[in-house]
């Protein structure tokens, strides 16, 4: 244990390029997603259903 | 299905192999020459299989492998054309390597690199087999490029000495000016035919304009060295014996020759084309003849002469007889390289003496070289029933009795004679006589590896000749016959060079020559070709680059048109404009002072 | 795109961060990994374009040269590493922040969506090149090269702010993907024709074109060598990328506005090589062939058929990677003898023969040997441009054998002949070297086997 507090404090330099490249992975995909956010159409025009309404088509 | 293909694929592949085992151990030890030798002579026996195919049954086949990419409707893969040409080619360059290897084996012994030359020489033979199979154009043109820079390597071997590498950056300038042409086929082929693999074009249009086939005509210039590209040849010499012996006589100087006769069908079908290849090769033979007359040196004769022959092959195609410049260059690899290697034997037994005014009796104390060295002259002068002859002999008759140009089938009998003249020379100096080499030397020419490699050539110079032509079917009605004093013109003219030059020699051997006479001077300055030529137009370029480029318009003018005119504009309108003399205290203290009175006025 | 910018941007936080003897392994290492992030942009969609965001996106035009631009930030750090060794910590580690953040604003200038994005960041490279060449150089020249660089490029590209900013009012967006599609051709005015030259000028300096090169010798010289890789490798083919996108605008009006730019182009090819036979000065050559080389795509762009675009692709890429091992091997030779002056470190095959050989593939490569990459981008240049018309085929032919025969002298210059007398203190070659020559060949040498990565849109 000492020994990993040890390394930790010599390399922490390390890490930081890996989580950039996580951080940009994850800002790609979040900005992937308002991209596609109309792929689904009917996702676009649904509506929340009010309380005591039953679906329209069934 | 039967083993053509893959007789052929397993020779080309044990010949890659000692390049990748380069990289491991063997290429320390001293026995990769060795190993790098027989494993061309396992090549050799191997290709010999697809060989006696193709003259038992006469098939042919075409091999289109890997794809390497389409470009739009340009289809590029790697494509192999194993047919006439290249069947027959391929077990005699291999054997004529074989030979060439087991001779450098004694001849480079002492040369510490020599690992590195045997791997140069077997890179060279593969870029030239991907020549010679080549299906399109441009894997033709990735081996012409090869043995153009393994040309380069090779020739400048020797890489301390100067000379060696001004002769291999000059074969470099010259094959590219070839190249030029090459490239602009290539365009036009890619362009108007949309392909580059050759079956295409031969079915598309046999009747082109003449624009691809000056392209060709130049690059076989280029590479065969033709008249006008013709210098680099003889300066190539400075490599070693083994180099001069495979690249510029047997193999890569045919590369030219090669890509004319593999577009034989082209050629049929325009006549400003032949006549030209042919105008071009009768002025090369007789040129190069005459000035292989007076060289002194073995090498610059023997290199003199293959360019003669070249010319003569380049005579072949004009006439339209493609499949006899063939046969000629296949025959024309034996009896040359046995030359080369005979005159390799003289030189290193006579302590790198290479001027044949130094050599003599050499008959006595070299008695194999010097025998190898006669039955490889009168092969090469077109004896009867050597090699030469059933090359050489149908050549002269075709063209007797063909309907060409006549002035130029006159030179070429010339040279045909003069042939005979400078190989009496030679013979003459170096075998025959009383020795005028330094009496200390130790002849010993007693090596099995010489021995055997030349004695293998000996017997290809005797019997090529008659086994090829006995085995392949002609493509064409030979001319059958002819009146008799057509039929002896070569002959006639060869053995009256042979009288004349022996008398000539035994008449002046003891005299001196006082006065320069204009002819010996033409011949001996190599037609003032190279004293002029490479004076002049290397001067002008170089100084128009220097004076032109360099200072005039890179240094001044387009100094002077943008930067220094904007900061002299720039300077004079700023001091003209402003009258301010840089009293900066004054400034900012003025500024200063009336901000502050400003200041206490307004508060 | 975001996950090559973010941790090239981190990366510099890194360098600061490191302990002073990991600075050289941390760069080296994390830049060779990122560049392995810029693989994934090789899965393109066919017929259509990679979209990061409504800011980047990647297309075949723009993928190899991002691919080249991240591999050669490794590289640049590998070959400065040893004129930087008698300089402070803090030196060190500005110098790299500087290559890093290059190397940043470049990557982001390939992958930019929109013309004035691509305009900041083009004119935003400028600042930490200037910085390089004039604080890092060696020789005084430096700060007259520094000012001929910032000076000609900013000259070229004013014009280009006007013309976008016209463009984008008229045309309503300068977004690439949306001007595919509004394909309409400009009517031939004159005022048209100033805004063709306005937004041609920045690319025709930054090629350089002939006429317009002077700052190119002058920079190349005077830079240290992560300058020089990166400018011939990438900063250049900024110019032939920008000159591809926006020659989509400018329809009709290339057709006549284009010859004195191709004829100036064809001249001044040969004009380039030429002089590069009369050189002394080894980096003062290489940078001359390179203007050569770029002449050649100039042309290309300009006669704009599918196959020269595809030529001048793959002539961008096999040029960045044999100019900046050119430039490489030039620099091995100034470590040992402190001069550029060809003649006086020669023979140098003798004592060097790794080096030599290295030495020898890249003149093979400058001269475009077929079956590499450099072969198939002149083949093809040639090609369209004999097509277009037939006697170009001679200027092009000679520029050819002047290029080969200067490669071969430079060559046979610094590697063949008799080693000299007075040099005696040539160190062997570190493996850092060699490294950094067989990482500039494997790819060149691979994409051999594979040019249709580099071949562009038009494949």
């Amino acid at each position: 244990m000492a020994n990993l507090l040890q390394i930790m404090r010599d390399h922490w330099v390390h890490i930081l390029v890996p989580m950039g490249f996580v951080f940009g992975c994850y800002l790609d995909r979040k900005n992937d997603e308002k991209l596609t956010a109309f792929r689904n159409k009917s996702m676009l025009f649904k509506r929340e259903l009010r309380p005591n309404e039953e679906v329209t088509w069934k | 299905m039967n083993l053509f293909s893959t007789s052929v694929a397993v020779s080309i592949i044990i010949l890659v192999l000692p390049i990748v085992a380069s990289f491991t151990n063997i290429f320390n030890s001293p026995n990769y020459p060795h190993y790098v030798k027989t494993s061309v002579s396992y090549a050799f026996t191997i290709s010999l299989i697809p060989t006696l195919i193709f003259i038992a049954t006469s098939q042919e086949m075409m091999v289109s492998n890997w794809h390497w990419m389409t470009i739009h409707t340009l289809k590029l893969t790697t494509s192999f054309k194993l047919d006439y040409f290249s069947m027959l080619f391929t077990p005699i360059a291999l054997f004529v390597t074989w030979s060439i290897m087991e001779f450098s084996m004694w001849y480079m012994h002492s040369d510490p690199k020599i690992n590195q030359f045997f791997k140069y020489l077997l890179m060279f033979l593969i870029t030239m087999l991907i020549l010679v199979t080549a299906n399109n154009m441009f894997q033709l043109f990735i081996g012409w490029e090869g043995v153009g820079i393994m040309s380069f390597l090779l020739i400048g071997w020797w890489h301390g000495r100067t000379d060696a590498n001004t002769a291999a950056l000059q074969a470099i300038l010259y094959n590219r000016i070839g190249d030029i042409g090459f490239i602009m086929a290539l365009a036009w082929f890619a362009i108007n035919l949309n392909t580059w693999e050759l079956q295409q074009i031969f079915i598309l249009d046999n009747n082109i304009t003449i624009l691809p086939l000056m392209g060709l005509i130049l690059a076989a210039t280029g590479k065969s060295a033709q008249f006008g590209l013709h210098p680099w040849l003889p300066s190539a010499m400075e490599g070693p014996t083994p180099v001069s012996a495979l690249l510029h006589s047997s193999t890569m100087v045919v590369a030219g020759v090669f890509l004319l006769i593999r577009f034989y069908p082209l050629l049929e079908n325009n006549k400003t084309a032949q006549t030209l290849i042919l105008c071009l090769g009768a002025i090369t033979t007789l040129f190069t003849a005459l000035c292989a007359l007076t060289q002194n040196d073995i090498k610059k004769i023997v290199a003199f002469s293959t360019s003669s022959q070249l010319g003569l092959m380049m005579v072949t195609i004009g006439i339209n007889q493609p499949h006899l410049a063939f046969l000629h260059i296949c025959t024309h690899a034996f009896f040359k390289a046995m030359l080369f290697l005979c005159s390799g034997s003289i030189i290193h037994s006579l302590n790198d003496e290479q001027d044949i005014r130094k050599m003599g009796g050499l008959y006595k104390t070299m008695p194999f070289t010097a025998s190898a060295l006669t039955i490889g002259s009168l092969a090469l002068t077109g004896m009867p029933f050597l090699t030469g002859f059933y090359s050489k002999d149908l050549i002269i008759e075709s063209a007797n009795t063909s309907n060409t140009n006549a002035w130029a089938l006159i030179i070429t009998l010339i040279a045909t004679s003069l042939t005979a003249v400078y190989s009496t020379r030679i013979i003459f100096f170096a075998l025959l006589g009383q020795p005028r080499y330094p009496a200390l030397i130790v002849i010993n020419e007693n090596n099995p590896l010489l021995i055997n490699s030349i004695k293998r050539l000996a017997l290809g110079s005797i019997f090529a000749g008659f086994l090829i032509s006995n085995l392949i079917t002609p493509n064409n009605v030979p001319q059958m016959t002819m009146p008799l004093y057509m039929k002896m013109t070569a002959l006639f003219v060869t053995i009256m060079g042979f009288t004349i030059a022996m008398e000539l020699n035994q008449l002046s051997l003891s005299l001196k020559m006082t006065t320069q006479s204009p002819y010996f001077n033409f011949s001996n300055m190599l037609g003032f070709f190279p004293m002029t030529i490479h004076r002049i137009l290397p001067y002008l370029n170089l100084s128009a680059s220097q004076n032109m480029a360099t200072l005039l318009l890179d240094m001044t003018w387009t100094e002077k048109a943008i930067p220094k005119n904007i900061s002299d504009i720039q300077i004079f309108a700023s001091t003209s404009v402003s009258s301010q003399k840089g009293l900066i205290k004054l400034y900012f203290l003025s500024f200063l002072i009336s901000l502050l009175l400003v200041l206490f006025i307004l508060t | 795109m975001l996950k090559t910018i973010i941790p090239t941007i981190m990366l510099i936080p890194t360098v600061w961060w490191s302990k002073p003897h990991m600075i050289w392994i941390n760069a080296t290492v994390y830049s060779l990994l990122i560049s392995l992030t810029t693989l994934s942009l090789l899965n393109q969609p066919s017929d259509t374009n990679l979209n990061f965001s409504t800011t980047f996106f990647s297309d075949a035009l723009s993928t190899p040269l991002l691919m080249l631009t991240t591999w050669l930030l490794p590289l640049m750090i590998l070959a400065s590493q040893h004129h930087l060794d008698k300089e402070t910590l803090t030196r060190k580690k500005i110098y790299i922040s500087l290559l890093i953040s290059l190397q940043v604003f470049l990557v982001m200038t390939f992958s930019a969506t929109e013309f004035i994005l691509f305009y900041i960041l083009f004119e935003a490279t400028l600042i930490p090149t200037l910085i390089i060449i004039t604080r890092w150089g060696n020789q005084t020249e430096r700060l007259n090269a520094g000012t001929y660089f910032l000076f000609y490029t900013l000259m070229g590209s004013l014009p280009l702010l006007v013309a976008l900013i016209y463009l984008q009012n008229s045309m309503g967006s300068l977004n690439f993907l949306l001007l595919q599609l509004m394909n309409k051709s400009i009517t031939t005015s004159w005022s048209n024709s100033l805004m063709w030259l306005a937004c041609m000028m920045a690319f025709l300096v930054k090629m350089p074109l002939y006429g317009l090169h002077l700052w190119l010798p002058k920079a190349h010289v005077e830079a240290p060598i992560a300058g020089s890789m990166v400018l011939a490798a990438i900063l250049l083919k900024l110019g032939g990328y920008g000159m591809m996108r926006i020659t989509i605008l400018l329809s009709p009006i290339t057709d006549y506005m284009a010859y004195p730019f191709l004829m100036l182009s064809l001249w001044g090819m040969i004009m380039t090589s030429s002089i590069c036979l009369r050189q002394t000065d080894l980096k003062s050559l290489i940078a001359y062939s390179s203007v050569s080389h770029m002449a050649l795509v100039i042309v290309a762009i300009l006669i704009q058929t599918p196959w020269s675009f595809m030529g001048a692709t793959a002539l961008m890429i096999a040029h960045g990677l044999t100019s900046s091992l050119l430039f490489c091997l030039a620099n091995s030779n100034y470590e040992r003898i402190h001069s550029r002056t060809m003649l006086l470190a020669r023979g140098l095959q003798t004592i060097l023969p790794l080096m030599a050989a290295w030495w020898l593939v890249a003149s093979l490569t400058n001269l475009a040997l077929p079956p590499t990459i450099n072969l198939l981008g002149e083949l093809l240049i040639i090609m369209a441009s004999f097509s277009w018309s037939n006697l170009t085929i001679i200027l092009m032919g000679t520029n050819v054998l002047i290029t080969a025969l200067y490669s071969l002298y430079m060559l046979s210059t610094t590697q063949r002949g008799k080693f000299t007398y007075h040099t005696n203190n040539i160190s062997p070659t570190f493996t850092r070297e060699n490294t950094l020559m067989v990482l500039h060949l494997a790819p060149l040498l691979l994409l051999s086997i594979s040019p249709k990565i580099i071949l562009g849109l038009m494949f």
